[in-house]
């Protein structure tokens, strides 16, 4: 039986899989034995309470799914006296997304947390790209970033882990400015910031005109990010990006991830993440790896002869 | 999708129950066929929880082989003895359309039951229920349900055409009293609508449900208020998750009502009384 355990530095996780932020509540416990999974981070939350954005939110797109929900919020107060207490029984450890539209909203948030047992890690979502302030906007500045993840960490005893997004030139800019700053990890990706009209209505199908793309669609750009992450830092990286199999965790692995995100997916196959711990196992033993640490990062050369920038 | 979900109408769920186990399992579908014209009837089979869910609650579908977005659609009829659930729907895009090619022995990825379903008010003894084109597909189980407890039951069913009148037949020889008006003929003028339901409204012991157009919530929703009779409107939305996660189904998006949710806080919503959305 292969080891599916994963050290994150900070924690050690009973398998890789973390359910990603925005896709999973406690109420996913009510189809989803929630202690299947590695961990689970919760949706983004705020001090104060927001509305989300207009409907639609979500709409499909091929392979993928398009959505500006805006992460509406009920604030922190609602956060640690109401939610908290439930995701505390979930099973599994709970990292918290923070969120912010300036700085001083997420230190405040940061803080606002040293005051609740049980949290395994804050993940700063610096990266969503529906915010009008803050999230993406932020975090594709690597002198914001550094600062930012600096002055949280002076604020928490939390581990933090900054999750990036792929709206940038250089990822690894942003990655290292991260470390610098003294992340204990990095969540690669958030949402690709995308589009998608009705010619007959000539309007966005979506609410809002952009919103941020997530699915299987996105995959090869999320594993290119996390390849790009583990080249420019030391840090432990959380691979996220159209999980559905189990070789796309371990694609994720080989790419330089420690641990592996699964989102979308989680809102049309909920049964199958559950057993993906299990396919994992089992495609670990028919490859022949006995532990994810001897497959992360393991990429061969390409092969002699091979063409260097093959067009798809 | 038509969102039936007038600004001026006041929206409260209705406290009842929900929260409870569901499901995410591959199901076998029994068949496909047309239905009033239009509609598709896919009929699969489905474990004992689902087989035996509220009238008025509902499931999350899309083809196993399929990676979409699952679409919601409410349990049309459900036999708990031979383990078979069926919803109906209309063509309108893609995820509907690959519903409608499956065969049977092809496989559902069903998620469910969801949502509260229709509360039967204690000591009301008649049904009133008015629904518009495929709308009737949420309100069919609960008018067999009715009828099963031996009530009185009306059914309005308005549509474009009367070709389009689902379950008309049907629930007449289940013993409803069913009153069909069409767009075609004009009988289906609110004016002529409200004629009809407003006796309905004024006998004593009156409930209604309504699902399908704005102008008719309104309309009952006005009537029930006139005459104090309970309503409940079944919304329909755009969802991912059905389970209160994605918050794609806000009942009214704001600051205050953001909470409300058309999968959890729904899809049955009473109308008047305290606003809340």
């Amino acid at each position: 039986m292969p080891d599916l355990t994963v050290d994150l530095g900070f924690a050690r996780l009973r398998n890789p899989l973390i359910g990603a932020s925005g896709v999973f509540g406690v109420e996913t416990g009510r189809a989803l034995d929630l202690s299947r999974l590695g961990a689970v981070v919760t949706k983004t939350q705020f001090v104060g309470k927001r509305p989300g954005n207009p409907l639609p939110r979500i709409v499909e797109t091929p392979a993928g799914a398009l959505n500006s929900v805006g992460i509406p919020c009920l604030g922190a107060e609602h956060f640690i006296g109401t939610e908290w207490p439930l995701w505390r029984r979930v099973g599994c450890p709970v990292i918290v997304s923070v969120g912010g539209e300036t700085e001083g909203d997420y230190l405040e948030m940061a803080e606002r947390l040293e005051e609740v047992d049980g949290i395994a890690a804050l993940e700063l979502n610096i990266s969503c790209p529906n915010q009008e302030a803050g999230g993406m906007e932020l975090g594709a500045d690597p002198r914001s970033v550094e600062r930012l993840v600096r002055r949280v960490v002076e604020r928490t005893t939390r581990p933090v882990i900054a999750k990036l997004t792929p709206n940038v030139t250089d990822l690894g800019e942003v990655a290292r400015a991260a470390e610098a700053g003294g992340a204990a990890a990095l969540c690669a990706i958030n949402t690709v910031l995308a589009m998608s009209l009705d010619v007959r209505q000539r309007a966005s199908r979506l609410g809002s005109l952009r919103g941020g793309l997530s699915g299987p669609a996105i995959r090869p750009i999320a594993v290119r990010c996390v390849w790009e992450a583990a080249r420019a830092t030391r840090l432990p990286i959380i691979g996220t990006g159209g999980v559905e199999t189990a070789e796309d965790v371990l694609e994720f692995v080989l790419a330089g991830a420690t641990a592996v995100g699964v989102g979308t997916a989680a809102f049309y196959d909920l049964g199958a993440v559950g057993r993906l711990p299990d396919q994992v196992a089992s495609l670990m033993s028919e490859i022949g790896v006995g532990r994810l640490d001897e497959l992360r990062g393991r990429i061969q050369p390409p092969a002699a002869g091979a063409v260097g920038a093959r067009a798809g | 999708m038509t969102i039936a979900r007038p600004p001026e109408v006041a929206f409260r769920p209705l406290g009842t129950d929900h929260g409870g186990r569901v499901a995410d399992r591959a199901c076998t579908v029994i068949g496909v066929e047309p239905v009033a014209s239009e509609y598709r009837r896919l009929r699969f089979e489905a474990w004992p929880e689902l087989a035996s869910c509220r009238p008025g609650q509902f499931v999350m579908l899309r083809p196993l082989t399929a990676r979409l977005i699952r679409r919601p659609f409410t349990v049309f009829d459900a036999d708990a003895d031979r383990g078979r659930a069926e919803v109906v729907f209309r063509v309108t895009g893609e995820g509907t359309a690959r519903l409608a090619g499956l065969r049977p022995g092809d496989r559902l990825s069903v998620l469910g039951p969801l949502g509260n379903g229709f509360h039967l008010e204690p000591g009301r003894r008649r049904a009133v229920l008015v629904g518009r084109g495929v709308g009737m597909a949420s309100l069919h189980r609960l008018a067999r349900h009715c009828l099963a407890l031996g009530l009185p039951t009306q059914v309005l069913i308005s549509a474009r055409r009367p070709d389009l009148w689902l379950a008309a037949d049907e629930l007449r020889e289940d013993g409803a009293e069913v009153l069909g008006v069409d767009d075609l003929s004009g009988t289906s003028r609110l004016g002529a609508v409200e004629r009809f339901l407003e006796p309905a409204f004024a006998r004593p012991g009156s409930q209604c449900f309504a699902c399908g157009s704005s102008r008719l919530i309104r309309l009952v929703a006005r009537l029930g208020a006139r005459w104090q009779v309970p309503v409940q409107v079944a919304l329909e939305a755009p969802m991912a998750c059905g389970i209160g996660t994605c918050h794609a189904c806000p009942l009214r998006p704001g600051l205050e009502t953001e909470g409300h949710l058309v999968c959890v806080d729904g899809p049955v919503f009473a109308t008047g009384g305290e606003r809340v959305a």
